[in-house]
């Protein structure tokens, strides 16, 4: 039972990181219709800048988290500004804008490879222990910090996209954005706002998770694949549905890897994946607008 | 609005095109040349994670093959030639190895290549089947079957030899129950059978195999099960970050139990991964010249990695010692055969495969059997405690010396 409690813990911990970068994909996707490839890249590049700030540096973990949630949030503006921005213009179709964020991705890779090497480096925990005891069962610290930001998260961008003038001109922005220009909006201000914050998020991931994978720079396709798995079961667009799409992404690897060895996570992981989107194919919490053809 | 095909038709795309860029990327890699020079060239190539989860291991390689290559040059290069070294990296991902070697040898004729990390095992079927001259250091029993490939030779021990004797020792420490934790790569997997049959011959068992996937960071679940099946040790052979979990893991779990690293393990510098007491102490084997380079051909490369600029030759210390080889015994044939044929240079080997290539490092502490194009080093097997190592490459701390029961 101990042993059971462990594993979950474990698995809502991760499955918590994963929601941070789903957060992040679905807020992009649902404010600008596009899909940032270099999403989850930008998670490693978080744990790498967490360690350069809070292990080199030295800096308090609160000015360490800021740090790197601002550069890689102008690293999500950027990208938005260098690979989204000027196809958007030319009204080229989403599939450049996907192409065009992975090369991102790719090249990013390669900068971060350049700047920090390949060798894994580790991270101390930001506060107190390294693992969090509960009695008998136990969860890494990283891990109740992931936690704890991603419901954070997810409630904040509920609130801002619901209740605040800024959140419902961006959802405006992607429901129709001629309307919105001829409405006298810069759209494409909101459009880069939207890819900042998504970065800030990644970035933010990238700290919390630092001192759980160490700061490296290998980690951003699997983040990106898994990130994506917990939107599509969650529901596009849904933060709620995110960020319970990432708990049940990290639950079946964590029970699954138990029951049936780690080698065979991922296809446990894509198995529900499938079933979810052959029974609800727009995920288990999608919004009315993302059901309704 | 987006619909919800739309966002089908999205997720979709997403997907094919991931896959699409990927190959690619892959297929558009381009060899980077390290050296180049003189009116006749013979060209190496080496193929590796120079980036990605397995880079320790191929910048290793690298640096050591680098460094041969500078002495093969400066004693004259090969047959009045110089050797120029092609490096590809393959991003430590071991489904673009085999289409970037292929992409490589098809734009550049090579005399010699190199392949090696997870990748490695892949591409040698392609090697035979081009009759390509290789010598690698891969360390993986039957992938190189002295039946066909009979242009492909390999630099290091077995790793099932170190992964046995280890075993042995934790079996003689009073292990009944060992748990195996290994990558599910070709590599790690093929441990499984040959330790299976190790802990029988010594009177204990393998309680359970862990095959872990080497994207995976919570390990947790591995370390469950191992504790269910009743293990009283644990022996790995994973390497860099995914060490570092199944160690972390295992303490977090507050399991006391005595772990034990092959050869793979081993290489792997712990220090910036973990605190010192959470591995110092524990028991690894791997090549005497790589545990501690003890002889003075080892030193020699390593001085020289060394004072060509990398400061950090500790964490790459068995790779540079097996890429320097696999140069050195090239560069010995080529020069002793005047000929840089294949077959000219394999049965060369052939006949004189042993320890008296200049320049060797693992050849003075492993015999070389030529019947199977793998160095043996079936006593030569350094067991040490885990321990930071200094900024030369050498274990303070050496156990002593193991040979495997025969």
């Amino acid at each position: 039972m101990t042993d059971a409690v462990t594993l979950a813990l474990s698995g809502l911990g991760i499955g918590s990181v994963y929601a941070l970068v789903a957060l992040g994909f679905s807020f992009i996707v649902k404010t600008t219709n596009s899909f940032n490839f270099a999403q989850g890249t930008l998670v490693p590049i978080g744990s790498l800048l967490s360690y350069t700030a809070f292990m080199v540096w030295g800096l308090p973990a609160g000015v360490t988290v800021l740090f790197v949630v601002i550069v890689v949030g102008i690293l999500g503006g950027v990208i938005e500004r260098l690979a989204v921005f000027p196809l958007v213009r030319r009204g080229d179709p989403p599939l450049l804008w996907l192409m065009s964020t992975l090369g991102v991705s790719i090249i990013l890779t390669g900068v971060a490879t350049r700047i920090w090497g390949s060798v894994p480096l580790g991270v101390e925990p930001y506060f107190g222990e390294k693992v969090v005891r509960l009695g008998d069962a136990y969860v890494a610290s990283a891990y109740v910090i992931a936690f704890v930001a991603a419901v954070v998260v997810a409630a904040s961008l509920w609130i801002i996209e619901g209740r605040t003038r800024w959140g419902r001109l961006m959802r405006a922005v992607a429901d129709n954005r001629d309307a919105v220009r001829l409405a006298g909006v810069n759209v494409l201000k909101y459009s880069l706002l939207s890819y900042a914050v998504g970065g800030a998020l990644a970035g933010f991931a990238g700290f919390v998770i630092a001192p759980v994978t160490y700061a490296t720079t290998s980690g951003g396709f699997t983040f990106t694949i898994l990130g994506f798995a917990a939107m599509a079961v969650g529901g596009f667009g849904n933060h709620w549905g995110a960020l319970i799409g990432g708990w049940i992404v990290g639950l079946v690897q964590s029970v699954g890897g138990l029951l049936i060895g780690l080698q065979y996570q991922s296809l446990l992981v894509f198995a529900v994946l499938l079933v979810v989107l052959l029974l609800r194919p727009a995920g288990l919490f999608a919004t009315r607008s993302a059901r309704v053809v | 609005m987006v619909t919800a095909a739309g966002r089908r038709a999205l997720a979709g795309i997403t997907l094919i095109t991931a896959t699409g860029m990927l190959a690619l990327a892959g297929c558009a890699a381009t060899p980077a040349p390290a050296a180049s020079g003189g009116d006749c060239e013979v060209r190496s190539l080496l193929v590796g994670a120079m980036t990605g989860l397995n880079a320790e291991h191929g910048i290793g390689t690298k640096l050591g093959a680098e460094s041969a290559v500078r002495t093969v040059n400066d004693n004259g290069g090969i047959n009045g030639c110089t050797l120029v070294l092609d490096i590809v990296d393959d991003g430590g991902d071991s489904t673009q190895t085999l289409a970037k070697t292929q992409t490589a040898m098809q734009q550049q004729d090579y005399v010699h290549v190199n392949v090696t990390g997870y990748g490695g095992a892949s591409v040698q079927p392609y090697l035979i089947a081009q009759k390509q001259f290789a010598i690698t250091n891969l360390g993986i029993p039957g992938v190189l079957d002295p039946g066909t490939a009979t242009f492909q030779f390999d630099t290091i021990n077995l790793v099932s030899d170190s992964a046995s004797v280890v075993v042995e020792q934790a079996i003689d420490d009073g292990a009944q129950k060992v748990g195996i934790v290994v990558d599910n790569t070709a590599t790690g997997q093929s441990l499984v059978d040959i330790l299976k049959k190790t802990a029988a011959d010594a009177g204990a068992e393998i309680a359970t195999v862990e095959s872990v996937d080497l994207a995976a960071v919570d390990l947790a679940p591995a370390v469950q099960r191992l504790k269910a099946a009743g293990t009283d040790a644990v022996f790995t052979d994973l390497y860099g970050a995914s060490l570092g979990y199944i160690i972390r893991d295992i303490k977090a779990a507050g399991w006391d139990v005595p772990i034990y690293g092959g050869q793979i393990s081993y290489v792997t510098d712990l220090e910036p991964l973990l605190p010192v007491a959470d591995w110092e102490g524990i028991v690894m084997g791997g090549s005497a010249g790589v545990t501690a380079p003890s002889s003075t051909a080892a030193q020699a490369v390593i001085d020289d990695v060394v004072a060509g600029g990398d400061k950090e030759i500790a964490k790459h210390l068995a790779g540079v010692l097996w890429g320097s080889d696999s140069i050195a015994l090239f560069a010995w044939a080529a020069n002793e055969t005047r000929s840089t044929d294949p077959e000219k240079l394999s049965a060369f080997l052939e006949e004189n495969g042993s320890a008296d290539a200049p320049g060797l490092t693992m050849a003075a502490n492993t015999g070389y059997s030529s019947s199977n194009h793998d160095w043996k080093g079936t006593d030569s097997i350094a067991l040490v405690a885990a321990s930071p190592m200094d900024d030369v490459g050498r274990f303070p701390t050496r156990v002593g010396l193991f040979t495997p029961k025969q």
